[in-house]
């Protein structure tokens, strides 16, 4: 029996191996969500918490990591939204970060200016481009992982995409390349 | 420099490293959440328990009491009317 059975059937050592065993591709997907340690830390144990919590009705027709992978991008998503309800304001952008990181190109600190510019999106627009671009999933295959139909995928890429060419614009980024 | 270059370096960028496991603390949080749960569920069966309880007695003391006999003498006897 795998452990995926095992822990439906309440086994926590193999809860304990199905979590070790995730706990890296749960903290990527996470680590798109927010860049504080702290807050990330909290989202995956969340996601682990909430995979305990439904274990019983996973079913396998669907893979177990395409199940959390679900379970930590509802997660993540909640950050979101939450954070936009106590209208926490993300921190502005300046010019130095971008000036920053032509000079010095590191992924961090591509992946942080990133995150400030997508945090000003929605989160419906921003989780569209989230898992298209950075996740690099394909319309249908981001639109399995949010929850949406294909056609609701389509019209926030839409609209995410006209958003995000107005958010570099205002730091004087052009688009580039991007589909 | 071009957002596609941004989005493109940024793909490169991986989450801190974990010193140390995760899973003892999720399976820790999960099992308080889940005596937490069986808690309030506790103290709503016994609020419910209780409300029932006092529903019914207010419905006890509201009631109207039978018409006692002896009373509609006394009134008859005293002139008022029966």
């Amino acid at each position: 029996m795998d452990d995926v059975r095992r822990a439906q059937r309440g086994d926590r050592d193999a809860l304990g191996r199905l979590i070790a065993r995730h706990e890296d591709s749960v903290g990527r997907i996470l680590w798109r969500f927010t860049r504080d340690q702290g807050e990330w830390e909290s989202l995956v144990q969340d996601t682990f918490v909430e995979m305990i919590g439904s274990i019983r009705s996973y079913r396998a027709d669907s893979g177990f990591e395409h199940w959390l992978a679900r379970i930590a991008t509802r997660v993540g998503y909640r950050h979101w939204t939450r954070r936009r309800r106590n209208r926490e304001r993300v921190r502005p952008l300046c010019e130095d970060s971008i000036r920053a990181l032509a000079a010095r190109p590191e992924p961090s600190d591509a992946a942080q200016l990133l995150h400030e510019l997508l945090g000003r999106i929605d989160p419906p627009e921003r989780l569209a481009l989230t898992l298209v671009y950075l996740e690099g999933l394909s319309l249908e295959d981001a639109a399995a992982r949010a929850g949406w139909s294909s056609g609701g995928m389509k019209m926030r890429m839409r609209r995410a995409r006209i958003r995000l060419a107005q958010v570099a614009a205002d730091c004087g980024l052009e688009l580039g390349d991007l589909p | 420099m071009k957002l596609s270059n941004i989005v493109e370096l940024s793909q490169q960028d991986h989450p801190p490293i974990r010193q140390t496991p995760l899973w003892p603390h999720a399976l820790d949080a999960a099992d308080r959440i889940r005596a937490s749960e069986g808690r309030v569920l506790a103290v709503a069966c016994a609020l419910s328990v209780s409300v029932a309880v006092a529903v019914a007695g207010t419905a006890c003391l509201t009631e109207p009491a039978p018409p006692d006999p002896l009373e509609s003498i006394f009134v008859s006897l005293e002139g008022g009317a029966p």
